[in-house]
């Protein structure tokens, strides 16, 4: 009997424990959702270069200048990405590109550019996460509109991504001689 | 013709290399930049077995209820950083999770609103922000997807302006009553060879259920020719399920592979959700083999059957033992 009342005692003090949060932090009010308890895990982080700048067409390369004539894309790369995931969990993440129109800031909208393609290179890990880059090439809608460029899927733990994407703004073959300036954002999430 | 020189110059300016491009090890030093980041400070407390809601905001609310969040803000960038804090629509497009362009709303962002849309931190300052999502008592029911972003300001510059946000996202169903249940089915699974000759699995996944789901899996190869067994394999998968949405799964493997026959065990998850099928396959010598049909739940019907006909012979047995009892106690 004695030994019951015991193994009671502890199955109460068992569900009683269960039923506590670790660590409350709202209360419940009336038309809110319901209590929470602290995370411990880290944070998603993403870090790239502020500026970058692309570089014509080598001259040595036998096509001087074509790029003006009616190539016209310019190349380069946008510096390194690093995707730092401290979460601890097992959630996925997915990095997207998007771009502006580069544009030259003459009035003439039809010089702007007319694509802009993005492939992520050197592509390296650290963790266990599995990494799928993604190149926005032609002749597939442009990283204009928004795309997907690397995923990291079956994350378990901390994990981290370092890419190099290279960029390739197309330009129309009339394009004016002149300082081209756009926006390329990196969002992961 | 200065024009042109001006052009030259700029466009075939040197490259501004990547702060990490002089062969930074893989693995960064705890001081090294890493950028801004963000992460979910609580969750609710019946979620808390569910490995997605750690990461993730992710409930269920009637109409007219409201949330409340907080998300920590953390700057890493080595230097002061201005940084704007803003809900931004999102879309599940072609097995990925998509937050749409700058502040692209749609009703749950309108629905979302931030303590500190702006926050200027020192370097390794981080700042606590409220979310809240007041869900209006005339809301549409159905799962409505957002981000909750942190993004470095743009500033002004020649060339190209790079501009990075990071986020939360938020997996938001309305509806009266209870969560709808997640569920998915794996479809079929076919042995392959690719162009190149690698060995491959495919299936296809269909999300069966009423929430999104965030997949991740394995494949394993066992009594292969010889006993051998091969695997965990990853599997190769788009990340993010929507509602009645299908995708397709692939796994390559090592050319090395024998063909078979294998007993292939094609294992996936989604949050507390795990659907585990088996599948005997061969790989062809080239181009696509035999696609085998999985079962919807992974217990064939003739198990059902099976075991329904000695779940019925064990009764009548019993029956028949309770009689000859009563019939010999009677006596």
């Amino acid at each position: 009997m004695k030994t019951l009342r015991i193994t009671g005692t502890l199955a109460i003090a068992g569900l009683t424990l269960a039923a506590l949060p670790a660590s409350p932090a709202m209360a419940e009010d009336e038309g809110t959702t319901a209590v929470t308890f602290a995370l411990a895990g880290g944070s998603l982080t993403v870090d790239v270069d502020p500026a970058a700048t692309l570089a014509a067409p080598d001259k040595e390369d036998g096509e001087p200048g074509t790029w003006l004539s009616g190539v016209g894309s310019v190349s380069g790369s946008l510096g390194e990405v690093l995707i730092s995931d401290e979460r601890g969990a097992t959630g996925t993440w997915v990095v997207t590109a998007a771009s502006s129109t580069f544009d030259d800031g003459n009035d003439a909208e039809d010089t702007n550019s007319t694509n802009v393609f993005y492939y992520p290179e050197d592509v390296k890990k650290t963790g266990r996460v599995d990494l799928a880059p993604t190149s926005v090439a032609a002749p597939g809608p442009s990283i204009m509109t928004g795309a997907p460029v690397v995923t990291g899927t079956n994350v378990v733990g901390n994990n981290t991504a370092r890419f190099t994407p290279t960029l390739t703004v197309e330009l129309p073959p009339h394009a004016l001689a002149d300082t081209y300036t756009g926006t390329v954002t990196t969002s992961v999430s | 013709m200065h024009r042109l020189l001006t052009l030259m110059a700029l466009v075939a300016g040197t490259l501004l290399p990547a702060a990490g491009a002089f062969g930074i090890p893989a693995n960064a030093a705890p001081n090294d930049p890493s950028g801004i980041g963000i992460r979910l400070v609580d969750a609710p407390v019946e979620l808390r077995d569910n490995p997605r809601a750690l990461v993730y905001v992710i409930d269920h609310v009637s109409p007219g209820t409201t949330i409340e969040r907080r998300i920590e803000v953390s700057n890493n960038t080595g230097a002061p950083t201005d940084i704007a804090v803003y809900p931004g629509a999102a879309v599940i497009k072609d097995g990925s999770f998509v937050g749409l362009e700058a502040d692209t709303p749609n009703e749950l962002t309108t629905w979302t609103s931030v303590s500190a849309p702006r926050l200027t931190l020192a370097e390794a300052q981080k700042e606590v922000v409220d979310v809240t999502i007041a869900v209006p008592s005339d809301a549409a029911p159905g799962e409505q997807y957002a981000v909750l972003w942190a993004q470095t300001a743009a500033g002004e510059a020649e060339g190209i302006t790079q501009v990075s946000r990071v986020g939360i996202r938020v997996y938001l169903s309305v509806g009266e009553g209870g969560e709808p249940a997640a569920d998915f089915d794996l479809e079929s699974l076919t042995a392959q060879r690719t162009d190149a000759g690698l060995p491959t699995v495919t299936a296809v996944v269909r999300n069966t259920g009423g929430r999104a789901l965030d997949l991740r899996g394995t494949l394993t190869l066992s009594d292969g020719p010889g006993g051998l067994s091969a695997g965990p394999f990853p599997v190769r998968l788009g990340t993010t399920l929507g509602l009645g949405q299908t995708a397709p799964i692939a796994v390559e493997l090592d050319e090395q592979l024998p063909n078979g026959p294998w007993a292939a065990e094609l294992s996936v998850t989604s949050g507390l959700l795990t659907k585990t099928e088996q599948a005997s396959i061969t790989f062809p010598v080239s181009g696509a083999g035999e696609t085998v049909p999985l079962s919807d739940d992974g217990v064939p019907g003739w198990w059902w059957l099976g075991g329904g006909l000695v779940v019925l012979a064990a009764f009548g047995l019993g029956v028949r033992f309770v009689r000859t009892r009563r019939l010999h106690s009677h006596r």
